[in-house]
């Protein structure tokens, strides 16, 4: 690969690298040896730098297939998503970052690091890179789980999403080893040719396949690869569950539907009953497990399991509508969870806990966040005037018209229900319960902003949903 | 003759034990030998893989190989950052046993 081709491809994964060393000398020089760091100057450049790139996303060009890498229109959405997530991620972290007894710079470096896994994983076209890339965002994250070693609960985060990321790791790689036993190469195309054209699949490659779903469902929180969630989320710092809760996310969304629509294509049939009895499996045990939760974060973590049960489904329908359904579910998710987890940033500051006590009576406190949290939770919940109604709408009319999938679809229409019961059970301490804390909640003009961001993007594409459909049906375009 | 198969059993002897090592250890440091041990085991199949892989042109690329330069890598990083999680661990709450820790939960 000359490095022509190989900054038409990774152009922006090459800034994100620049980025990454510029946040390490930036902290290095401002920070006087403290190891705190300047907090001021190292999130200045990140905002630049991040903002800067997400701008430059906009400027790619669909180049093809490179020899570790492509860049479809695909790619291009998911980088768009990893640079904007990312972004939101630091502009939510900056009332959260004194919190940190040390590291502030490295903090945002990592958390660009991770980006910069993300965005290589959007381009991969090979195995080589989705393991390499995989890993980057992976360590990173095991070490921002663990960012506030004061904290027994962060350490216990950190330690166990370590050990089980590390076994996911270990079946992808051995998944990996018998794909490249069966069909000689790690390229997908390749890989995908070999299924296409044997009239039964090789068990070894059959094998590899697998595995390799143990270490994408770890990352997408499927059942049964999802119990390292409610622990992780519930421990890490509140911006790293919410990096770990959109962008962690997204990448095995984005590796899934590379898996399925690449990969398998058109032999996706073969494996639409193994995920279908995986949607089921994720949809009972998300919407389950969330009702007795008393602590906001672990609530969310249960709440993204159910969510990655509806992306499972969309993925077992396999048509071009559940791609673009997905894409549309992905961007609406976004923005209802920062928000979310934008208010528990705020609300937890005197306790420095997400326990759901700490929103009973928002509504006296703070109307302004009473009204975010609200939005928020309809919208996940999927409640009509808001994006998250639409993006379950997309999904389920996908699955119904690809008629096999009738118990889960059924399912999931139970599980909405469900669903709304425990969203509501939130909202209702908001209104209904006694403040046991009345503090006054500070919130800086930034925080406001971003709130109000994402409070008029989740009601704006649940009444004038067009332009965001037709931004994610062109990024999943290129997989057809 | 040592056929590829061979090379497979053991590798999937070797994983088996590196995963039951991970479930039934207690100290942290040794499930994160369990981890490497199973990572091994995938490095022991690529490399047999590629051995045994049929030539195209009368040549075989060693692909399996150099996966296996990343894998190895990928493995230190993994493993270093695990450790000084684990330092942590014992500095904060004086135990590398999992199942003392074990505050979050349901």
């Amino acid at each position: 690969m000359n490095p022509a081709e190989l900054f038409d491809i990774f152009g922006t994964e090459v800034f994100l690298a620049v980025l990454a060393l510029v946040l390490i000398v930036t902290d290095l020089l401002d920070g006087g040896g403290k190891l705190t760091g300047a907090s001021e100057k190292t999130r200045f450049v990140t905002y630049a730098g991040l903002g800067a790139i997400l701008v430059s996303t906009f400027f790619l060009e669909p180049y093809g297939d490179g020899q570790f890498g492509q860049l479809d229109s695909f790619a291009i959405f998911f980088k768009q998503f990893f640079v904007a997530t990312a972004l939101l991620v630091m502009w939510l972290a900056a009332p959260y970052e004194v919190r940190f007894p040390a590291g502030r710079g490295e903090f945002s470096m990592l958390i660009v690091f991770a980006t910069l896994g993300m965005c290589m994983l959007a381009s991969c076209n090979d195995f080589a890179t989705l393991f390499v890339g995989l890993e980057l965002v992976t360590i990173t994250l095991f070490m921002l789980a663990a960012f506030r070693p004061g904290l027994p609960r962060s350490i216990e985060a950190g330690i166990k999403f370590v050990i089980i990321g590390a076994v996911a790791a270990g079946f992808m790689v051995y998944g990996i080893a018998f794909i490249y036993g069966a069909t000689g190469s790690f390229d997908f195309a390749v890989v995908h040719d070999v299924i296409v054209s044997s009239e039964e699949m090789p068990g070894a490659l059959q094998f590899g396949l697998l595995m390799l779903l143990v270490g994408l469902g770890f990352k997408l929180g499927a059942v049964p690869f999802h119990v390292w969630i409610p622990d992780v989320y519930q421990g890490a710092p509140t911006p790293v569950t919410a990096m770990l809760s959109v962008g962690s996310k997204a990448t095995g969304v984005l590796l899934m539907m590379r898996l399925v629509y690449s990969i398998l294509g058109e032999a996706a049939g073969q494996w639409t009953a193994l995920l279908m009895g995986l949607a089921f499996l994720t949809l009972l045990m998300g919407n389950l497990g969330a009702i007795p939760q008393t602590d906001l974060k672990r609530f969310l973590g249960y709440s993204g399991i159910a969510h990655a049960g509806f992306l499972m489904l969309a993925l077992a329908t396999g048509s071009q509508d559940s791609a673009n359904a997905i894409l549309f579910y992905m961007s609406t998710y976004l923005f209802a969870n920062i928000a979310a987890f934008l208010v528990i940033v705020v609300v937890s500051r005197t306790a420095d806990n997400a326990h759901m006590d700490r929103i009973n009576g928002l509504a006296n406190r703070s109307p302004f966040l009473a009204l975010v949290l609200t939005v928020s939770m309809l919208s996940l919940a999927g409640v009509p005037p808001f994006a998250g109604f639409f993006a379950k709408f997309m999904v389920l009319r996908a699955a119904v018209d690809h008629g096999g999938l009738m118990p889960v679809v059924i399912l999931s229409l139970v599980m909405v229900v469900v669903g709304l019961y425990y969203y509501l059970c939130v909202v209702k301490r908001i209104y209904m319960r006694e403040a046991v804390d009345s503090s006054v909640l500070e919130m800086s003009g930034w925080t406001r902003g971003l709130l109000l961001l994402c409070v008029v993007v989740m009601f704006l594409f649940g009444i004038y949903q067009s332009p965001l459909v037709d931004f994610a049906r062109a990024g999943a375009a290129s997989l057809f | 003759m040592i056929q590829l198969e061979h090379y497979l059993y053991l590798s999937g002897l070797v994983f088996t034990l590196g995963l039951c090592g991970v479930m039934m250890r207690r100290n942290v440091i040794l499930v994160l030998m369990g981890v490497e041990i199973m990572l091994n085991a995938a490095n022991l199949a690529l490399i047999a893989f590629n051995k045994y892989m049929l030539p195209i042109d009368g040549i075989v690329e060693p692909k399996g190989q150099v996966f296996v330069f990343f894998t190895i890598a990928v493995a230190a990083a993994e493993v270093a950052v695990a450790l000084v999680i684990a330092v942590a661990l014992f500095r904060r709450l004086d135990t590398v046993n999992v199942d003392d820790v074990a505050n979050l939960r349901w």
